[in-house]
């Protein structure tokens, strides 16, 4: 997956970056020497042994690297885990999203959780009261009383440190301590929704290795070998059954939880939703149940991580393509989705057990029921008379996905044609559109919400015309051009992932030739991609420009290596004028090529900070003190300090760069 | 006309035009309409205006934020080792120079050794107190974190601080061959790079007792009295290994100065009433002290 150099290279300035340089050499070390032992990785450093096993501590514990012990060899074999160490650049999006997400409380358990790598879970609620709430008394008091000793421990406060004091101090006001329980709670909360998981001893070993230690393990059961196709099926499924069962050990802890917590009375959870969806966790069965895992290893889960993200982009690229409402709505469905979904793309090992969850769908309930209550679903969609409308056709149900354009983005989705369906299959619930009173005996019909009917007359109405308002942002996304939701069955939604991901990653490749080539070169490359291979001679006609006008444009945008041509001569002599020259785009290589002057991209932001923070430091030294910390304004002279700004402004702008490169690596890699 | 001919008049016919055809190996080369300005560009334009980014949205912003507050939070914990270059690297304008060979590359870090101490800044200062040390390595020793049946065995001594040196130092040793490892660690020192990782050299440990809790500094203080400073905890087994130091001759090593001298510089700043220090002139001063 991260082949290159400047992806190598990315990883180790990376890890310089938050870890040090001692894990950073050690992983560089093995990036360039592949799996190896201490000995090796000695070698190539010129570190000694003690000092590399430090740094392979270090990187063990923060999830960076696979080792593998073999009983029969003396020494243990390291491998570095390039994906992980590039997810370290998405700590901060990772840390927002919690926030946005669980609140505060959640957001400090995951700093935690990453800060120490991995952490058994009464050691984590310890550290954390340890840091959080002490440190809260501690700078409270040193504010009052004007002492500063030399523990200035208060670095986790943010106000100094991002430059935004104003915004962060006031929620730091807001901030109660949270209770005890209440840790145990949201941190059970994160382990069933699959941001935080539990560490075995498998998860060290890389995929490959895990996978052979299981294939040689079920070889003893053979001991004659394979003959014939029947005990190589044989073979292959007890391989699958041992992974799966090692997958399952794995998350057999989320899934307790998420059981006890699905099984919670849902009048609790209405309860809560109405004081802010923000907090909308369920309060109480999680902290009890972690009673008796205290002693489980626990880390954050990247994946998991992941997919939240990608629904905080779609539901970005939903408000610029549709609205703000639309996309708020669009955010509560892939927040409602997301609960069945554990990674992005499906990996080889476990493809067959997740197939199952290929297609998730979501109700319109459920999609409700995770709206902000404080979303006004009412703007945002325009008011069309009953009989302007086809009912038949606007709610028309799409049951099978649609193929994708192009087979090299093929997830494993199966075969299946844009089926045109048939024309009766429909969903009858928006014929009850106007129909408020019946809307609602609907809902009150559903389990678990008794009393709606009851009290339909004040409240049933009101809530009815909301989720009908709901239903039309709904179906808006359905009927878009980008088909951001499928309208999978009755009631029933879904998100074709694979599709529309990549008509997102065409989106963003568009823009990019776009802004590189201008609009005839975006025309020409389109009309390539729509083609396929075309003759150089037909496609200014084509294009309807000039000859020289196309042929200066693919000779630039070939030199950038976005296009190619290939030669296929009419006879032997291979003469120019006697040889067709057919122009064509390939996808997957640009998306590589693009990925791999992104990753240099970021390498050099990287670079870049490095040199501004020693053309500044003199002033860093001085911020760096930990009596100045979190103190800078009134310790530092002026000068010095809006000097200190000067260079935070040039970081901040920096990382939000590298942030925004990460948004398409991102786009085009891993969602 | 053939191909070879096309190509071969391309200079002369281009030569009046301020241009050039298409190159040969284009798919147009015989299309002599067409002409392609091969001036070779200048390494760095200096027409070349990079388009300005657009400003951070508040989501990036934020997440940035998080990202710095993180990295903050993680430097200060003792996991994190500092980066240092040697002074070569470090004074060298540009600090991303093109770098051939590993060699080259491992040149660029800094040693930390009793050889490579700036003679003019190891003296002990007041403002050391809020430097933290260059950590060379992790200290592992106090972190009580980690889980060792996750970690290869050839890990578990490093993981207990314990870690001795040599290809096979990281194996945990059991039992209490404790003088042993300590000369064994001793006569590691013959191995190059051994010692530039001493950590309680220069002034690393006030960031040490700093991250104690009062009843721990009030043990340390009360273990002083008895019988000299002690890290881990267990004063009688660590007052025979500092004897055994003080015998052997090679010791002359001023890290063992922290068991009490006339003049213990690593500790004159730290015992007693740091806390009470003026903070309205000294601490003023010192940051601006640069």
């Amino acid at each position: 997956m991260l082949g290159t150099k400047s992806a190598a290279e990315l990883c180790v300035l990376l890890i310089d970056e938050l870890y040090g340089q001692l894990p950073s050499r050690v992983f560089a070390a093995l990036l360039a020497r592949g799996r190896s032992n201490v000995g090796k990785l000695v070698q190539q450093s010129s570190l000694n042994p003690k000092q590399v096993r430090h740094g392979l501590v270090v990187l063990i514990q923060q999830n960076l690297i696979f080792y593998h012990t073999d009983p029969d060899a003396p020494h243990s074999l390291y491998e570095a885990n390039p994906s992980a160490a590039y997810n370290l650049v998405r700590v901060g999006k990772i840390l927002d999203m919690v926030e946005n997400q669980y609140g505060r409380t959640a957001k400090l358990l995951v700093h935690d959780v990453i800060l120490l790598g991995q952490i058994e879970i009464a050691e984590l609620v310890r550290h954390y009261k340890h840091e959080h709430c002490a440190q809260k008394k501690d700078s409270d008091g040193e504010v009052e009383a004007g002492h500063n000793g030399i523990n200035g421990d208060d670095h986790t406060n943010p106000n100094h440190i991002n430059g935004n004091g104003t915004a962060s101090s006031a929620t730091e006001d807001e901030y109660a301590e949270p209770e005890d329980e209440e840790v145990y709670d949201i941190l059970a909360q994160l382990i069933a929704s699959g941001f935080i998981e539990s560490v075995t001893a498998s998860t060290f070993q890389s995929p490959e290795d895990l996978r052979t230690g299981v294939e040689q393990e079920v070889m003893k059961d053979f001991p004659n070998g394979l003959r014939g196709a029947k005990q190589t099926n044989e073979f292959d499924t007890m391989v699958m059954d041992e992974l799966k069962s090692i997958h399952g050990e794995r998350t057999a802890l989320k899934r307790k939880l998420q059981d006890r917590l699905d099984y919670e009375p849902n009048i609790k959870r209405r309860k809560l939703t109405n004081c802010g969806w923000a907090n909308g966790f369920v309060a109480t069965g999680g902290g009890s149940l972690l009673d008796e895992e205290f002693d489980t290893m626990i880390r954050l889960n990247h994946d998991k991580c992941i997919v939240e993200l990608r629904n905080q982009k779609l539901a970005e690229h939903v408000e610029d393509i549709i609205g703000d409402t639309t996309a708020q709505v669009y955010g509560a469905l892939l927040r409602a989705l997301s609960k069945k979904i554990s990674r992005c793309r499906v990996s080889g090992i476990l493809s067959n057990e997740e197939a199952d969850f290929l297609e998730p769908r979501v109700s319109t309930d459920d999609v409700f029921e995770h709206l902000s209550p404080s979303v006004d679903v009412s703007f945002g969609i325009g008011t069309a008379s009953e009989d302007t409308i086809d009912i038949r056709y606007a709610e028309k149900i799409r049951r099978d996905p649609p193929q994708l354009q192009d087979p090299s983005f093929q997830d494993g989705l199966q075969e299946g044609d844009v089926v045109v369906a048939s024309d009766d299959e429909y969903d009858e619930t928006g014929e009850l559109t106007n129909g408020a009173a019946v809307n609602g005996s609907r809902r009150g019909s559903k389990p678990g919400q008794n009393g709606t009917k009851v009290k339909g007359e004040d409240g049933g109405p009101l809530s009815s015309q909301r989720l009908r308002q709901m239903r039309q942002h709904l179906l808006i996304l359905a009927e878009s051009k980008q088909q951001f939701v499928r309208h999978c069955g009755a009631g029933q939604w879904t998100v074709d992932f694979g599709p529309l991901l990549q008509r997102v990653r065409f989106i963003e490749l568009d823009t990019m030739i776009e802004e590189s080539f201008g609009r005839q070169g975006l025309r020409l490359t389109r009309i390539l991609r729509e083609k396929g291979k075309i003759d150089d001679k037909t496609l200014p006609t084509m294009a309807l420009m000039r000859k020289p006008d196309v042929h200066v444009k693919m000779a630039e945008m070939e030199m950038a290596g976005f296009l190619d041509v290939q030669e296929v001569p009419r006879d032997n002599n291979r003469a120019a004028n006697r040889t067709m020259f057919f122009w064509f785009f390939d996808e997957e290589r640009t998306l590589r090529r693009i990925l791999d002057s992104t990753y240099k991209s970021m390498v050099r932001c990287l670079e870049r900070l490095e040199v501004e923070r020693r053309r500044r430091k003199n002033v860093l030294s001085v911020t760096e003190r930990r009596d100045v910390q979190g103190k800078e304004k009134d310790m530092l002279r002026s000068d010095v300090y809006s000097e200190w700004l000067e260079f935070l402004e040039v970081e901040k702008k920096l990382l939000g760069q590298i942030g925004r490169m990460d948004d398409l690596v991102a786009i085009l890699r891993d969602y | 006309m053939s191909g070879r001919g096309g190509r071969g008049g391309r200079g002369g016919r281009g030569g009046g035009r301020g241009g050039k055809p298409a190159p040969p190996g284009m798919p147009f080369g015989d299309d002599p309409s067409l002409i392609v300005n091969d001036e070779p560009q200048d390494t760095y334009p200096k027409s070349y205006k990079p388009p300005a980014a657009p400003p951070l949205t508040p989501l990036e912003e934020r997440s940035g934020g998080c990202f710095v507050q993180f990295r903050l939070a993680y430097h200060n914990s003792p996991m994190y080792t500092h980066r240092h270059l040697n002074a070569d690297a470090l004074s060298t304008k540009d600090p991303v120079m093109p770098r051939y060979g590993q060699a080259q590359i491992n040149e660029r870090f800094g040693i930390k050794n009793r050889a490579t101490v700036d003679p003019f800044l190891a003296v002990p200062m007041y403002s050391h107190q809020f430097v933290d040390d260059t950590r060379t390595l992790p200290a592992l020793r106090g972190a009580r974190l980690y889980r060792k049946d996750l970690f290869p065995q050839e890990l578990w001594g490093t993981l207990g601080g314990k870690d001795t040196g040599g290809p096979k130092g990281g194996f945990e040793v059991e039992g209490k061959p404790k003088l042993g490892r300590k000369r064994k660690a001793l006569a590691d020192d013959d191995y190059p790079f051994a010692d530039d990782d001493d950590e309680a050299f220069g002034p690393g440990h006030y960031k040490r007792r700093e991250n104690e809790t009062e009843e721990e500094r009030k043990a340390r203080i009360d273990g002083a009295g008895k019988g000299g400073e002690n890290e881990e905890g267990e004063p009688g087994e660590v007052d025979l290994d500092e004897e055994e130091e003080e015998l052997s001759a090679e010791d002359d090593d001023y890290e063992d100065d922290e068991d009490g001298g006339d003049y213990d510089a690593e500790a004159y700043f730290d015992d007693g009433e740091d806390e009470d220090y003026g903070e309205e002139e000294g601490i003023g001063e010192s940051a601006m002290d640069f």
